[in-house]
């Protein structure tokens, strides 16, 4: 699938999405050189899989949010609290533990300037100027996400997708919401699946609220 | 035999508090009577070393909870009803049935269990005054944002498939009739400001 990703990831993202990750990989690179292995002293989370397939569901949703704003700006203001939930989704899955061998997201929304990683950090979030002046014009309303404050001045749609394909998105801007509510639903229903797979209860829990809250996303894109 | 759930983690259980006089334990209906029939457990170990409950106990419990939750659910749909007309109304008699469902599915869980199912309390503390349609919402959003944490718990409690399956799809659900009532999303649903 995309075991390459950690290949093709460009090198500085490498850097900025590492600090945690790539110790991990590191770690099972050294104990592990033939790759996965079970029943080893080192052997690796048994939820690595289970995480990233979640970790992908998420980037992809990211993906479509972001493109689907960048050919509908006048969808910015309806979309930007539910992209804001997927960038947090995101956040909490990769914070969760490791991913399997050599796998690095495409997307790491985490805050790495304020972990310690100021050097980095320009190259994820400072980059605003490109993503259109009217970046910044509806983070002010969204009052679901007082607890994430220090977010607000980001802008969740110029995020760096890495080398996620990014996906067609309709003409019709009624058609571009069908398509994200069809796909917040098929992500809904792969995160109950992968619930029921995992083998920690505390990533279990995770990921149905995750799968619950797109599942509200239904509801309120076509209550909108 | 049935295995009894712990007595002190009855308070827990309720996303409302009882009812003042009418709901106090000493005033025991059917349930309560059962609950004293119920064998107490011996050594208790569970209260002693709170790290490691017994995998079954913890299942036990959670589901428990969840119907307790129900019960208090059920219960305040019939408040809420009362307040709504119309659509509203509707809509409210609509969640209450599928409360109903809920509750009646999480008590045959519990028999299955080989437990004694936690009971309805005849009346429960309403967290504020409901006495029109928009403290009925509110009510509304508060109950499926209660129990939504309660199936979240549910979820994290065992490795059992078809209890995790259940939980996890009532949880959807949950979340879907919160914002239904107050047409705001949350990130996580069940885990916000735990």
């Amino acid at each position: 699938m995309s075991d390459t990703a950690g290949v093709r990831r460009r090198p500085v993202l490498l850097t900025i999405a590492g600090t945690p990750l790539l110790g991990a990989a590191l770690t099972a690179c050294t104990s592990e050189p033939a790759g996965k292995r079970v029943g080893d002293t080192s052997e690796p989370d048994p939820d690595a899989r289970v995480r990233w397939d979640a970790v992908q569901a998420e980037q992809d949703l990211l993906a479509l949010h972001v493109a689907t704003v960048a050919a509908h700006d006048n969808l910015r203001d309806l979309i930007e609290p539910i992209a804001i939930h997927h960038r947090r989704h995101l956040e909490s899955l990769l914070d969760d533990g490791p991913l399997p061998y050599l796998l690095t997201p495409e997307i790491d929304p985490r805050p790495g300037g304020d972990a310690g990683r100021p050097d980095n950090d320009d190259e994820i979030t400072g980059n605003d100027d490109s993503a259109g002046d009217g970046a910044d014009a509806g983070d002010d309303g969204d009052s679901e996400d007082a607890g994430e404050s220090e977010d607000d001045g980001d802008d969740v749609f110029a995020l760096d997708l890495g080398m996620i394909d990014t996906p067609d998105i309709p003409d019709d801007p009624g058609n571009a919401v069908e398509a994200i509510i069809e796909a917040e639903r098929a992500a809904s229903e792969s995160h109950v699946a992968s619930c029921l797979l995992a083998a920690d209860p505390r990533l279990a829990a995770l990921l149905s609220s995750i799968a619950a809250a797109e599942a509200t996303h239904d509801v309120a894109l076509r209550n909108a | 035999m049935r295995r009894a759930t712990r007595p002190s983690a009855r308070s827990r259980f309720n996303l409302l508090r009882p009812a003042s006089g009418s709901g106090s334990p000493e005033m025991s209906g059917p349930a309560e009577q059962t609950q004293n029939d119920r064998t107490p457990t011996p050594e208790a170990p569970a209260e002693t070393s709170p790290p490691s409950p017994e995998p079954a106990d913890r299942i036990l419990e959670a589901v428990q909870a969840a119907l307790a939750g129900e019960h208090a659910c059920v219960y305040g749909y019939g408040v809420i009803g009362a307040n709504l007309g119309g659509d509203e109304q509707a809509a409210a008699r609509r969640a209450r049935q599928a409360h109903e469902a809920q509750r009646d599915a999480l008590h045959d869980h519990v028999l299955a269990l080989d437990a004694a199912p936690e009971a309805a309390l005849p009346a429960y503390a309403l967290p504020f005054d409901v006495d029109d349609a928009a403290s009925a919402r509110e009510l509304a959003a508060t109950l499926e944002e209660r129990l939504a944490a309660v199936y979240v718990d549910l979820v994290a409690a065992g490795p059992e498939d078809d209890l995790r399956a259940f939980a996890a799809e009532t949880l959807i659900d949950v979340a879907v009739e919160h914002t239904r009532w107050t047409g705001s999303t949350t990130a996580f649903p069940g885990l916000e400001n735990r």
